[in-house]
């Protein structure tokens, strides 16, 4: 428990009315968007760096865990407070800097949301490429934390790669700037390992993010396959022609049939496989390109291809496919959510054997993949409050995980390890390799009391792993 | 840091033993790859990265200073360097360990010359979309530690973007991994980032996995001369606000192209070169090829060029060869400016209005990286100090920063090599966690010597 | 141990079940205007939701004071559930809270006399309003002191005195017949439910949603009804709704119309829900039934029908404010928008999160004015960078919050409900 001598300690630092310790305030910042529940003594929301510098610093000395939290959308457990301690939110930092569109760059506060960002650029003609599904209510300095990445990153990568710096508090209370506004900052590339660092190494509190200019013209294709073989024999032979796709998605026939049936977007209900295309640049060249892609469908048996003609077609269609989980979870109890990336060319043969475990496991899954990048989310779907299935889906998430690592993949190509997934650490790394990352982790928090004990597995049990 | 426990033959002898005797030069072949050092005891050319991982071993438990050796292209300028230290060569990690077309990945050596992983490439109409200047001869390790990159990376970006996964020896020993092969992959910490631009400082990388891209379909070059540097800055401005994405814009000052090149281009002193390429659908090629020309023409250029096939290859040659940064003139310093995009004018302008030095100047405009060639006359070194100063507060005044990439020994130790930064403190600490005997590059410190 | 988990399980056991379906994905707080107001959990249907499973859980308690608040700051405007995946009710969670509530702490006996004598009671209400109307004129003191109004709407009353318009002198029942005629070519009837937002703070409304009437060959009756119960229910006083309810249905089922129309999308969306509230009364449910059935905001009845496209021109440029219980309870959001476009001159110019809640809900600007303001300030906000002359909307409710945000934001446009613009279009020819 929190002394009072410390709330108003905080008080001071950021105002009475941005230190929440009551019992209602601490129960809503319990959770995140897992099922576990780690109850904070504090949650505190800073205006700006010096406020959270001056905040850690009175952690530090006091020997209490900071959490720092943007929307708490994570899907890992990297929101959750573990070990109780102070929740820093991110919710008072929520301005647009500075907007320099001459020179490909926005300096923004960690609380804007993703989308509102894309929103406040389109009108000007540029787009922050990092698109994520949880776009609409996921904030920047999450997607920092998650180094997340959206269905654009098979051509324009992940955040990591649109991030010149950073302003980070670090546990030590000291303010660094990381990268610069310029490129090839001298010294390590300290920006690109605090991206994905899932709120471990610092409380970031403010970013210079890369723009990019909006393509001249996009064409979005559907194309429906009778089998998911298909669809991803189709990926992997457009790879192969050598064209790379804006992006590539793929929904089996679980997840087209509960999109459509929440959407109408105009999917088929009896199609095994669908691949969502974009391709995007200057107009010419394109026309060519998508008649290359339908080529290659027809190649693999496609029924049909249907190519948006509209902004408005163009955006029903990816409704559909932005509310897949949506959809899902209308038609199960509960779902959750699996997170694995193998290389694209072994993409076919992992899903199969997804839908095997499914099967061993006797739990229903749906596919859906960032084709193009390999990264599958199978969607476990059951019912919460038969115990026996929940041990099931905890078995097949084990089993999806062992199997991206086999494939030569990796545990996690989007939502973070956190807690979720730290006991399948030793399944990718060795012990080598696990103390190498532990080193880096001391150089920022010698005290182990930012966001502690995430990510790298602990002697006392981890939280289980999958759902 | 000594050799005092075992000496210098003992430890000739040990590297022998792990590398095999052929492959350890001591005496005066080792000296030629002093570089700005002091020569080293003994050079070894370990085969793979078991053996980096013992010749590790042995420099942590002696302390003695290893540094690592790739092509030798950019072996820095620290004046302070140790002595009595081992080059570790990486030239024979060179293999191929995996090529996976089908996947667009490549997994390859660090000892593996950049060029000659291309040609490799280009044999199933692949490519790595890097083209680092000194490509020739730099290693890919080299080029990864370095953080090297060439004019593509107005459309390209840089090796972090490219980078799947890393094998590194650590400074305790161990080989390990980070990253994969994955195009996503957020597991751990992502340490390839650490690694790469780390100047050997933090380990060995030992091999890399490449996310590679098809061959495009063509590419062409237009290449426009202006008398007015502002001409030319505002030609790039406004072709980074088109529809366009050319692969590269470079703006080069005359005097630093081959003089029969500058002729063909009827380029007079005083003038400026903007060669700009796009790549990809021969659609799009075309039309920004027709593009380009009203853009030049648009914005006061002099003359326009459309160069391909050969032609263009031969420009880009020699615009590679425009790197060594090394004149018989006199002496000669390299400063690397990085600047925001929109003060590259201003940069460049003043770079080349410099009094008392001759300065020439090759840099990618659209990414606010510019190279400064300066050299003064014999015997006048100290005008390098001072344009170095200049350029330093120049480039901060234009929201960057200038390194100073290579300057003649005698004034090193005057410069500014490292520029004001909040984080240094921060790369120290991690130094000192991955490398507590500081064996690794020792002289290479965040921030430079307190 | 709360008290509430003893006492109605099937209540409990009702609520456990919704509240289930949240997975915790945090998706509301895309539509949530209290969370985007304040940024904090315990202000968006995650958090709320949270605390509704905590007190069934037994950790948290409905009576303390700051649970209270949690949930009551709720606005029940249902944008939460547009972007919930598992289509979580909050809404409705949230009211059956909020009856437990009552049900536990009973009800300040004020607004016991408001919900359960007053409002039922139509010359008492337009008494009601005219002492109000008087009130205003020497600022709100007598009718506070009155009927204890301050007690029962909370400190702000007095500050939101600039959120209630001037109340004009005679009410919309009181004007309406010296207007009313028969309809030679009549092509429909329908019975108008005058609300009382309508009846008693916009009674010019209700002259131009009567003439827009005739003017589509449409018959107009005007059943007498009460307030539609939508009130007490939101303070959790379900039995003082079903009274209401009851009066309502007894006045219009039977009714040879074609339609039962409304211009406020309040009463016309709770009318749609007498089924549902009547489902325990086998005296009433199917009379509800029945009325629903023909319930229909007039804006999609006008729209349903091939209505009269012959209007006049009317030149200025005009966005539109859906009001939550059109858009979301009653997904009418189309049909207001085809009816503006088809009038001659008028550029339609959609803002941004349109549909989003103005922070009005009912009597939310005078029990949570601050956090109504907030949330007020940001629908400004979006309206005013449309750049239009009118801000049009389809609800009194809306009405009275987005008049006084227009003049509280100095936004130069003039507020005006959809009703009100046809009527200019088809006066203008």
């Amino acid at each position: 428990m929190i002394s009072e001598q410390l709330i108003d300690e905080l008080a001071r630092i950021v105002g009475r009315e941005d230190v929440f310790a009551s019992r209602r305030d601490l129960l809503v910042y319990e959770y995140d968007s897992t099922p576990d529940l780690f109850e904070p003594e504090v949650v505190v929301f800073p205006a700006n760096a010096v406020e959270a510098s001056e905040i850690m610093r009175l952690a530090k000395r006091e020997g209490i865990a900071v959490v720092p939290r943007g929307a708490g959308t994570n899907v890992s457990g990297g929101s959750l407070a573990l070990r109780g301690g102070i929740v820093m939110g991110a919710s008072r930092m929520t301005k647009v800097m500075e907007v320099d569109t001459a020179d490909e760059r926005v300096v923004v506060e960690p609380g804007v949301i993703n989308l509102e960002l894309q929103n406040l650029l389109a009108p000007l003609g540029y787009l922050y490429a990092p698109d994520p599904s949880s776009q609409k209510v996921s904030t920047l300095g999450g997607n920092i934390g998650e180094n997340s990445g959206g269905p654009h990153c098979l051509k324009y990568g992940v955040t990591t790669n649109h991030v010149y710096g950073l302003e980070v508090v670090l546990p030590s209370g000291e303010i660094v700037n990381t990268g610069g506004l310029c490129e090839d900052n001298p010294g390590y590339d300290l920006t690109g390992l605090i991206v994905g660092s899932e709120g471990t190494f610092g409380f970031v509190s403010s970013m210079a993010l890369r723009l990019m200019r909006n393509p001249e013209q996009i064409k979005t294709m559907v194309a429906i396959f009778d089998t998911l073989e298909d669809s991803s024999n189709a990926v992997t032979d457009i790879i192969a022609a050598g064209i790379i796709p804006a992006t590539l998605e793929i929904m089996d026939k679980l997840i087209t049939w509960a999109v459509e049936n929440s959407y109408h977007s105009g999917y088929p209900l009896d199609a095994e496989g669908v691949l969502i295309i974009e391709v995007d640049g200057v107009k010419e060249g394109q026309e060519r390109q998508s008649q290359q892609i339908v080529e290659i469908c027809k190649k693999n048996h496609v029924r049909e291809v249907k190519v948006a003609k509209s902004n408005e077609e163009r955006n029903l269609l990816w409704a559909g496919r932005k509310g897949a989980f949506g959809a899902v979870a209308r038609v199960a109890p509960m779902y959750s959510v699996q997170d694995g990336a193998v290389p694209r060319t072994r993409l076919s043969e992992t899903m199969k054997r997804v839908v095997q475990i499914a099967e061993k496991n006797r739990v229903k899954i749906g596919n859906v993949a960032h084709a193009g990048d390999g990264n599958l989310h199978p969607l476990i779907m059951y019912n919460p409050k038969d115990q026996e299935e929940v041990e099931r889906v905890h078995a097949a998430g084990k089993q999806i995980l062992e199997l991206c690592v086999e494939m030569g993949g990796t545990l996690t190509g989007e939502h973070g390890i956190g807690l979720e997934k730290q006991a399948a650490m030793p399944l990718l790394f060795g012990e080598a390799e696990l103390e190498n990352m532990a080193r880096v982790k001391k150089a920022f928090d010698p005290n182990n009391m930012l966001n502690p004990d995430k990510i790298l597995p602990v002697k006392q049990a981890a939280v289980g792993v999958g759902v | 840091m000594t050799l005092a426990t075992q000496g210098l033959e003992a430890t000739r002898t040990r590297l022998a033993e792990i590398a095999g005797e052929a492959n350890v030069l001591t005496g005066e072949q080792a000296a030629s790859y002093a570089a700005l050092r002091e020569p080293p005891v003994a050079v070894v050319f370990p085969a793979d990265e078991n053996q980096v991982a013992e010749i590790a071993r042995l420099a942590n438990a002696e302390r003695i200073p290893l540094i690592l050796w790739g092509g030798g292209t950019k072996q820095g300028i620290e004046p302070v360097q140790p002595r009595d230290g081992i080059v570790l060569n990486t030239s024979r990690l060179s293999a191929t360990l995996e090529l996976d077309a089908a996947n667009l990945t490549v997994t390859v050596g660090s000892g593996r010359v950049v060029d000659d992983l291309q040609n490799e490439l280009a044999t199933v109409k692949l490519f790595l979309p890097l083209d680092p200047v000194d490509s020739a001869r730099s290693t890919i390790g080299g080029m990864l530690a370095t953080n090297s990159s060439g004019p593509n990376r107005l459309l390209y970006r840089t090796a972090r973007d490219w980078v799947l996964g890393l094998r590194v020896v650590t400074p305790f020993g161990e080989a390990v991994r980070a990253g994969g092969k994955t195009v996503k992959d957020v597991a751990g910490y992502d340490l390839k980032k650490l690694y790469m631009g780390s100047w050997g400082t933090l380990g060995a990388i030992t091999a890399a996995t490449f996310r590679l891209l098809p061959l495009p379909e063509t590419q062409a070059t237009v290449v426009m001369s202006f008398p007015m540097l502002s001409n030319a800055c505002t030609t790039v401005s406004a072709l980074l606000g088109s529809f366009m994405r050319p692969s590269t814009a470079e703006l080069i000052s005359s005097g630093l192209l081959p003089a029969a090149t500058e002729q063909g281009f009827h380029l007079q002193a005083g003038e400026y070169l903007l060669a700009i390429s796009v790549e990809g659908a021969a659609e799009a090629v075309e039309r920004q090829k027709a593009e380009l020309q009203e853009l030049g023409k648009k914005n006061g250029a002099k003359e326009l060029f459309t160069l391909e096939g050969a032609d263009e290859a031969q420009l880009w040659q020699e615009r590679k060869a425009l790197s060594t940064g090394t004149s018989a003139d006199g002496p000669t310093m390299v400063v690397k400016g990085s600047v925001l995009l929109k003060r590259v004018f201003d940069f460049t302008s003043g770079l080349v209005g410099l009094q008392g030095v001759k300065s020439t100047f090759a840099s990618h405009a659209g990414n606010g990286i510019v190279y400064g060639l300066i050299s003064a006359e014999p015997g006048q070194e100290e005008k390098l100090v001072s344009a170095a100063e200049q350029l330093q507060r120049l480039a901060a005044g234009c929201g960057g920063f200038a390194l100073i990439q290579h300057a003649p020994r005698s004034i090193v130790g005057k410069l500014k090599l490292w520029p004001p930064r909040t984080d240094y403190g921060i790369m120290r600490e991690i130094k000192a966690q991955l490398d507590p005997n500081n064996v690794w590059n020792p002289a290479r410190i965040p921030g430079g010597s307190l | 141990m709360s008290t509430a988990t003893s006492g109605d399980g099937k209540q409990l056991s009702t609520l456990a079940e919704m509240v289930e379906k949240c997975n915790r994905c945090g998706f509301c707080q895309a539509g949530c205007p209290t969370y985007k107001a304040s940024g904090l959990e315990w202000q968006v249907a995650r958090g709320r939701v949270a605390l509704v499973r905590d007190i069934i859980d037994g950790r948290a308690d409905l009576l303390e004071d700051e649970i209270r608040e949690a949930l009551g700051s709720c606005l029940r405007c249902g944008g939460c559930t547009t972007h919930c995946p598992p289509q979580v009710e909050t809404a409705q969670i949230i009211d059956k809270a909020m009856e437990e509530l009552v049900r536990l702490k009973g009800e300040a006996w004020v607004s016991k006399v408001i919900f359960r004598n007053v409002l039922p009671n139509s010359g008492m209400l337009n008494s009601a309003g005219k002492l109000i109307w008087f009130a205003q004129a020497t600022g709100l003191q007598l009718a506070a002191k009155s009927l204890g109004l301050t007690k029962v709407m909370g400190e702000n009353a007095h500050k939101a005195q600039d959120t209630l318009p001037k109340i004009p002198s005679m009410t919309a029942r009181q004007m309406l017949p010296s207007m009313m005629r028969p309809v030679p070519n009549r092509k429909y009837r329908v019975a108008y439910f005058i609300g009382c937002g309508t009846n008693l703070v916009f009674p010019e409304l209700a002259a131009a949603t009567v003439r827009v009437l005739y003017a589509n060959n449409t018959e107009v009756l005007i059943p007498e009804v009460v307030d539609c119960g939508k009130p007490p229910m939101v303070y959790g006083d379900t039995e003082a709704a079903r009274t209401l309810a009851r009066k309502n249905i007894d006045a219009l089922y039977g009714m040879d119309v074609d339609a039962i129309v409304s211009d406020c999308a309040t009463c016309g969306s709770f009318l749609k829900e007498y089924p549902k509230l009547m489902a325990e009364d086998p005296l009433y449910v199917d009379k509800a039934k029945a009325v629903a059935a023909k319930m229909k905001d007039v804006s999609e009845f006008l729209a349903g029908i091939e209505f009269n496209t012959e209007m006049g021109e009317v030149k200025t440029k005009v966005t539109y404010h859906d009001p939550c219980h059109l858009v979301r309870f009653q997904k009418v959001s189309a049909q207001p928008r085809k009816l503006l476009k088809s009038i001659p001159g008028l550029e339609f110019k959609e803002a941004e999160e349109a549909d989003m809640c103005c922070g009005g809900a009912g009597s939310f600007f005078l029990t949570h004015y601050e956090l109504s303001q907030q949330v007020l300030s940001r629908k400004m906000g979006n309206v005013a960078k449309t750049g239009a002359d009118y801000l049009a909307t389809g609800c009194p409710g809306c009405m009275m919050q987005l008049g006084s945000g227009l003049k509280k934001h100095d936004v130069p446009m003039q507020l005006i409900h959809t009703m009100q613009l046809l009527d200019k279009a088809y006066a203008a020819r």
